[in-house]
């Protein structure tokens, strides 16, 4: 499939690896002292993390078909402001970056520049099945077929294209990882760029990206 | 900046408890409509296997994966839906043969893992199995489920011809009715002889009939037979026997080798000439022989074929009616042996001297003897005359009419004007009504035991000899046989209730004590079923290759217990059709030159 | 319309002519005769509009053949002017100083086709492919799908099971006219 093997898993803040679980094992079956409070940068963590989750700005980016799915959640009977989200005018505003749908190499070399221009923490939302393995464009010379190949996706959100209801389930799971610290795509896309580079290089033929000094 | 702009901002706080505009945050979430297409539902004990709704997507999205073993009927394998590429067009829904795919209403899934978007509906386990809203297909099918009808002749007038009922498809109907196969393969494991249906079938469909009849002839050396009169089990567990008419496979394989006059120049085959000084004898020219024969003389051996009656084709010549498989369709397999070099001796029958010096101066022989003696109905006063016995009575009516044998009785049976009484409900007891018919019979009635669906007869038989207005009576149980005054015979048989037997047995029949009904007819033909006889043979070799009762036990290889000496057809299995035998053939095709050391 | 058809002839040589809707009308002209006919269409009559234009592959035939469809609004009708040229040097002449919408249409047919339109002002000029490099998509001979594979790849994990296989493999299905 040509595609390499992801590098060292990339850590958390707290130094705990990207998307592992803790398993159930005697000693945390079993309660081994007292409840202890959770430290100063814990507790921050937890408090930034929590204002963020109640404020997506979503950048105003259609990239395919499902961004007409979009527009409804704007309307009264969805409005998702009451959740939180919001749209972004720009890359520079925006800290949720919506993949609706399909992706073609010409658009995949501008989401690529919008996403590295939206400031952290950053999180990606992928809608319908051509985000997952090609979708119905998966014999098309010139849509991508695995968006996690070139860009950290935190949810996806399947259907062809989902309903609105979908999305807002999606922002809502996507809400909760936040939360809890777990939608770290971009700490992912940050450890690992050099293999998202390379997978992007090697779509993108006419490369003049600049690369951001970090 | 006034006081007053800074401050305008902090006016929303006035709305801070009032209702909100907007839909309460509980009602948003709409329920689907009642036929939105969502996640995919299968029922995994419906579903047979058949990928055509891995064929017909789009966007590849389905694959077969394997999930249990394949079992006639049933490949094993199901669906599995990528959801990285399905786009719920529903064509694999509307397109399910056996109608179990179906999709759910239920249209939501987050996850942050993109590996997850993929199951096997029915099989792994999801809280919308059960969903009954969605597409559940019905309405539509996208599969024609109805089979291009077949010409025949009109049922009232056939009763006076012996001209074949079935008229066969024009190549317009053949190709029409060959598009509708699947291409799923599930037919060939019904197959006893495991022939290349779906492959056959597409070569009619794009007009290539001689690749057919080459594709036919790798397994079955008798396709016409098997065309016209074959008990095709293919066609029973067809994909679209699930919900419609199964494709008319049969008469497919018959509007394919009806097309050449001659087929010694189309069959082209290509095998090693392995068996170049060997000598096999056959004995038996009916279907399992004619196998052995035809599939051993390409191969290079020296076949010599025994057949005691003056033609060849066993059953399929004295036991099947002309207007079901006429002469001229035989006489067209016969010259494909010739054509392979087998040294027919017809007229000749193997008693137990002559089987020893086959023994001794072949390097196999091989047993096809089939089913030659008819069961006796065990009722009293069956030896009356005027009581024959299916088998007596159709090989003598096709000596009498097709060669020139002096064995037949001065006149024949059945003579016109007559009423016949046939006991039985299996396919030779449509034929004996049937050919009764034919002969001139005033009036055909067939007595069973059972009811009209449990007779063993093709259901296209049955319906056949019913509008050739053969009278069925059912749930007849012949109780004895008296002779009248007059010289007639009159069949007392009691009326039968069907009692539940075992599960998965049909129900059997219970005379219902105390009622005799009188049937009075000038013949009563027994047709109960046949049993070996292997009395040609000396007891030795009896006991060596058959048990008590005349059966013939066989190895893997086709071999019976005596070394050198392989069996096959009705006499080794239990299902005592063409197909059958002719698979029995095709094992010992394999095995004797395995056994000589060939291979 | 056979009657315009009637009035092209006399000016130009009109290989076939195809009425696919009464108010439409197919007909095929040389190449030499493409860029005066529809120099004189514009000038002289109502069809003064190209609606479209596209090329088609004519693999079997090694042709490409070009399509104008030019509108006559007045009258409400349209009129297909098919010219075939040469596959193997796909070459026409650009009509961008009749109509200069039909500059997109020939940058996006030096792209997806191949077909150059010398003269034409974005000729060469990337449109939606940037930096492509295999034969030009839309040609019949380029595979689409064995493409997707080999540039994007596919979702690994995925196995199928052709079920005519599977059948004949479990139930040991064999051929006795071959060896194999």
């Amino acid at each position: 499939m040509g595609v390499e093997e992801k590098g060292k898993v990339p850590l958390l803040p707290s130094g705990v690896p990207v998307g592992s679980k803790p398993h159930a094992t005697d000693s945390t079956l079993f309660a081994q002292g007292r409840p202890k409070p959770l430290s100063l940068d814990e507790s921050v963590a937890f408090i930034k993390n929590w204002f963020r989750a109640q404020s997506l700005n979503v950048m105003a980016y259609g990239t395919g078909c499902g961004s007409i799915e979009l527009g409804p959640l704007g309307t009264s009977r969805f409005d998702m402001e009451r959740f939180g989200i919001t749209g972004g005018p720009t890359p520079r505003q925006s800290s949720v970056l919506i993949i609706s749908g399909y992706l073609s190499v010409k658009t995949l070399k501008r989401v690529i520049r919008s996403y590295e221009q939206m400031p952290n923490p950053r999180w990606v939302v992928a809608l319908g099945s051509c985000t997952i393995n090609g979708g119905m464009y998966w014999d098309s010379y010139s849509t991508i077929k695995i968006l996690d190949q070139y860009l950290p996706v935190d949810v996806y959100v399947n259907g062809c294209m989902p309903r609105p209801e979908a999305l807002i389930a999606g922002f809502k799971d996507l809400m909760d990882m936040i939360k809890r610290g777990e939608a770290n795509g971009y700490i992912e896309y940050q450890n690992n760029l050099d293999w998202y580079r390379a997978n992007q290089r090697k779509v993108i033929k006419d490369w003049n990206l600049p690369e951001y000094s970090w | 900046m006034s006081l007053k702009n800074a401050l305008a901002p902090f006016g929303i706080w006035a709305r801070a408890l009032a209702r909100p505009y907007t839909i309460p945050v509980e009602d948003i979430m709409r329920a689907p409509a009642d036929r939105y297409r969502g996640w995919h539902t299968n029922d995994a004990e419906a579903c047979i296997g058949c990928g055509s709704c891995s064929d017909i997507c789009q966007n590849a999205a389905i694959d077969m994966v394997v999930n249990r073993d394949a079992t006639k009927g049933d490949t094993g394998l199901r669906p599995m839906v990528d959801y990285g590429r399905c786009c719920w067009c529903a064509l694999c829904v509307d397109v399910c043969p056996s109608g179990s795919l179906g999709l759910s209403s239920e249209y939501t899934w987050v996850d942050k893992d993109p590996e997850v978007f993929r199951y096997v509906p029915g099989v792994d386990k999801k809280p919308w199995d059960d969903d009954t809203k969605g597409w559940h297909g019905g309405e539509w099918d996208l599969i024609n489920h109805d089979r291009v009808p077949m010409s025949m002749l009109p049922g009232e007038t056939r009763g006076q011809t012996w001209a074949e009922v079935v008229l066969g498809y024009s190549e317009e109907e053949a190709q029409r009715e060959a598009a509708r196969c699947l291409e799923c393969g599930i037919c060939t494991a019904a197959c006893p002889a495991h022939m290349h249906i779906p492959e056959y079938i597409g070569a009619i469909r794009d007009g290539n009939y001689e690749q057919a009849v080459n594709l036919i002839y790798e397994t079955n050396p008798m396709p016409e037979m098997c065309g016209k009169v074959c008990t095709r089990r293919c066609e029973d567990v067809c994909a679209h026997a699930k919900q419609g008419e199964p494709v008319a496979i049969r008469w497919l394989k018959r509007f394919a080798t009806e097309r050449f006059d001659d087929l010694r120049e189309v069959i082209k085959a290509d095998v090693a000439p392995i068996g170049v000084g060997k000598r096999v004898a056959v004995i038996g020219g009916g279907p399992s022989g004619i196998t052995v024969a035809y599939y051993l003389a390409i191969r290079g051996f020296e076949v010599n074929l025994y057949e005691a009656l003056p033609t060849l084709g066993g059953a399929t010549f004295f036991g099947i009616p002309k207007y079901r498989f006429p002469m001229p369709s035989l006489e067209k397999q016969v010259d494909m042996l010739r054509g392979a070099g087998v040294k027919l001796h017809v007229n000749s029958p193997v008693d137990a001297a002559l089987f020893e010096e086959l023994r001794s101066t072949h390097d196999a022989v091989f047993i096809g003897a089939g089913l030659m003696r008819g069961k006796a109905m065990r009722v009293e006063g069956e030896d009356a005359p005027g009581v024959v016995n299916a088998l007596t009575f159709l090989l003598e009516h096709h000596l009498r009419n097709n060669t020139d044998s002096d064995k037949v009785s001065k006149e024949p049976v059945v003579l016109p004007g007559m009423k016949v009484a046939v006991v039985g409900g299996g396919n030779t007891a449509i034929d004996a009504a049937r050919v009764s018919l034919r002969l001139g019979a005033s009036e055909v009635v067939i007595s069973y035991r059972r009811r009209k669906e449990d007779m063993p007869a093709d259901w296209e038989e049955i319906e056949d000899a019913e509008h050739e207005n053969i009278q069925i009576d059912v749930q007849a149980i012949p109780l004895r046989i008296e002779q009248t005054p007059d010289g007639r015979l009159d069949l007392i048989w009691g009326p039968a209730e069907m009692v539940a037997d075992k599960p998965g047995a049909r129900p059997k029949p219970v005379l219902v004590e105390g009622v005799e009904n009188h049937l009075v007819v000038d013949r009563i033909i027994g047709a109960i079923g046949q049993g070996p006889n292997l009395r040609w043979l000396s007891p030795e070799a009896q006991g060596t290759i058959a048990d008590k009762w005349g059966w013939i036990k066989v190895n893997e290889d086709g071999m019976t217990g005596m070394p050198g000496v392989f069996a096959g057809g009705d006499l080794v299995n239990e299902t005592a059709d063409a197909i059958s035998a002719i698979a029995d053939g095709l094992r010992v095709v394999q095995g004797i030159p395995r056994w000589l050391g060939l291979q | 319309m056979n009657e315009f058809v009637q009035e092209i002839q006399a000016r130009f040589e009109v290989l076939w002519s195809n009425p696919q809707r009464p108010d439409l009308m197919q007909i095929g002209v040389r190449q030499v005769n493409a860029l005066p006919l529809l120099t004189w269409l514009k000038s002289n009559t109502g069809y003064f509009i190209l609606n479209h234009f596209s090329a088609v592959d004519w693999i079997e035939d090694g042709e490409f053949q070009l399509t104008y469809l030019l509108t006559d609004y007045a009258a409400r009708r349209s009129l297909m002017v098919c010219v075939r040229i040469d596959r193997a040097a796909p070459t026409a002449e650009s009509v961008h100083h009749l109509w200069p919408e039909a500059v997109t249409y020939e940058q996006e047919m030096f792209e997806m086709f191949g077909i150059s339109f010398p003269g034409s002002p974005r000729q060469g000029v990337d449109l939606l492919l940037e930096g492509w490099e295999d034969i030009p998509p839309m040609r019949r001979d380029f595979d689409t799908a064995a493409f997707a594979e080999e540039a994007f790849g596919f979702r690994p994990g995925r196995t199928h099971t052709n079920p005519r296989d599977r059948v004949a493999i479990a139930f040991g299905q064999k051929g006795f006219l071959h060896d194999h």
